[in-house]
């Protein structure tokens, strides 16, 4: 009894942040001490879908974002964590690519401003690209040194001693054997650029307006209900995602 | 003919290699240590607007204040106040809900709220906490405060309520499912059968066996995420208390001020700051190398 209560507590604990995010999105005023909004409306999602707003460019920007980190950390980390997985001194090399961890995203993206000003990237979608790469490609490489066993390697050497060609033995052994691998790290380098903060922040000088950073910005407006709304939008797409296949993405934690 | 194609594809794949290695440097490590070289250059003096030769002026200034050490002080205060309540929460919930964990709803609903960022959950624990906030609005509800004003400050204050509640609240899940993983793969179900077998209760077990082997296989895991919040930068910024701020922030603060010579107190901070947690890794995985 005492832990079918419990675990129906834990429960609600867990969707509140859902359903609380959810009524905020659909409300408008609401004014101590009512519990629920004074009053209901889906004006703040139609925005989102019509017209040329703040967050649909938000929206979008996460999106372009995440996908193109997500996509060239995901390809390079592939590629390179092979050199680095082969290397004379490979945990020195691994070493280096847990250094942008060590940091607070806040304090890396203060000591590296001033090369993204100098080069003319600060304030641009393309410096943050970057920005956030620092953080996701590390994460790549370090992820896929499980992948290059030494099973993997020998079918590697096979195929080629066969006769196949590299670009065979990509295509035919190599990236199938990865593949679950690739789409995790895919899905995971998305979320490092999806929920960043201070890096996209001090490289776009505010000016690239990503989820995150509208979040911040309504709450210092105090338009509670649009911070409400972007935070949903921060958090379904995941949670969606989650849901419908947990033990694939999260295979291997 | 043929050995000079070997040559050339071994040269090929060699040159290619150094490439690849280049561009690992240049995307993971020129980054941070070109950053923080150039942090130290700056608060030394030796570039930057104002740059007038090599001085230690602004570290004096940052030491002498006092005002870095209280904010890592304070710091070290939140970040080790919610890693331990966050460790001793899910230690309950894993091994309290082993078998809802396993097959059950929490199995999936756990993961959920992985998907909340920082600074997300920082707006979340604001909403919930602050004198109008949501739990407020329901203590006037039920009759247990008379108006908001007697409510207590949870959010903003000094002993930094707010953010503690905002990384626990973030910690626990994912170190429930990560006891979770250490519990299945350190086989600790049989090991739990064997010891009420020999005659030891649950909480036996608990106590000396399960407990002990988690936190010991979790301990790197855990001193990184200490280190995360210790470095926390949104939480803090939205709920923190201004006369406390966390180091992250005091950092920041320091960069946006109008004053240009903060600019290498800045840096200095961000570099004391950047060397403080490479000596607490160092120190910290000597020794729990040395135990394991």
């Amino acid at each position: 009894m005492l832990r079918k209560s419990l675990t129906v507590i834990l429960a609600s604990a867990i969707l509140l942040p859902f359903l609380f995010f959810t009524v905020l999105s659909v409300g408008q005023s609401w004014f101590y001490p009512s519990v629920l909004p004074q009053r209901f409306t889906l004006a703040n999602w139609q925005q989102l879908w019509s017209g040329q707003s703040e967050l649909q460019f938000g929206l979008v920007r996460s999106l372009i974002l995440g996908l193109g980190v997500a996509i060239l950390s995901t390809l390079l980390g592939f590629i390179i964590s092979k050199e680095i997985a082969l290397a004379k001194y490979k945990n020195r090399w691994l070493l280096l690519a847990y250094w942008p961890f060590v940091l607070s995203p806040v304090v890396l993206a203060i000591m590296v401003q001033r090369f993204f000003l100098l080069t003319g990237m600060s304030g641009e979608l393309i410096g943050v690209l970057l920005g956030q790469l620092i953080l996701a490609f590390p994460f790549a490489v370090i992820f896929f040194q499980s992948f290059w066993s030494r099973e993997v390697l020998q079918l590697e050497q096979q195929s080629q001693t066969l006769g196949a060609s590299a670009v065979y033995t990509l295509r035919h052994v190599l990236l199938p054997l990865a593949k679950s691998l690739l789409l995790i790290c895919f899905f995971q380098t998305f979320l490092i650029s999806w929920f960043e903060y201070g890096l996209t922040q001090f490289i776009g000088l505010g000016k690239v307006k990503t989820l995150t950073i509208l979040v911040f910005k309504y709450v210092n407006e105090a338009n509670i209900f649009h911070a409400a709304l972007a935070s949903l939008l921060i958090m379904l797409p995941p949670a969606l995602l989650l849901w419908a296949n947990k033990k694939f993405v999260f295979r291997g934690i | 003919m043929m050995i000079l194609e070997h040559r050339l594809s071994t040269k090929t794949k060699r040159g290619s290699g150094l490439y690849l290695r280049l561009l690992f440097l240049l995307l993971a490590a020129a980054p941070v240590a070109g950053g923080l070289l150039y942090g130290l250059a700056y608060s030394l003096g030796l570039t930057g607007a104002l740059s007038s030769g090599f001085t230690l002026q602004h570290w004096q200034q940052v030491l002498a204040s006092g005002v870095l050490l209280q904010s890592l002080g304070y710091s070290l205060y939140i970040a080790f106040t919610a890693i331990t309540l966050a460790t001793a929460t899910a230690l309950f919930l894993s091994l309290y809900f082993q078998k809802s964990l396993r097959n059950g709803s929490l199995s999936y609903l756990l993961y959920l709220p992985l998907t909340i960022p920082a600074v997300v959950m920082g707006f979340l624990v604001f909403q919930l906490f602050t004198k109008s906030g949501l739990v407020s609005r329901v203590a006037y509800s039920l009759n247990w405060i008379p108006g908001l004003q007697q409510f207590p400050d949870l959010v903003h204050d000094s002993f930094g309520f707010g953010i503690i509640l905002a990384h626990t609240l973030m910690a626990i899940p994912f170190l429930t499912l990560l006891f979770n993983a250490i519990y299945r793969e350190q086989n600790l179900r049989q090991l739990q059968e064997v010891s009420e077998n020999l005659g030891a209760g649950k909480v036996y077990f608990s106590r000396h066996i399960a407990v002990p082997t988690l936190l010991k296989t979790a301990a790197p895991n855990l001193l990184l995420y200490f280190i995360f919040i210790l470095g926390a930068y949104e939480v803090p910024l939205l709920i923190g208390s201004q006369q406390h701020p966390m180091v992250s922030v005091l950092a920041v603060q320091k960069f946006q001020r109008f004053n240009l010579l903060d600019i290498p107190q800045g840096y200095a901070i961000s570099v004391a700051f950047t060397l403080f947690v490479l000596l607490l890794l160092s120190i910290s995985f000597k020794k729990l190398q040395r135990h394991a």
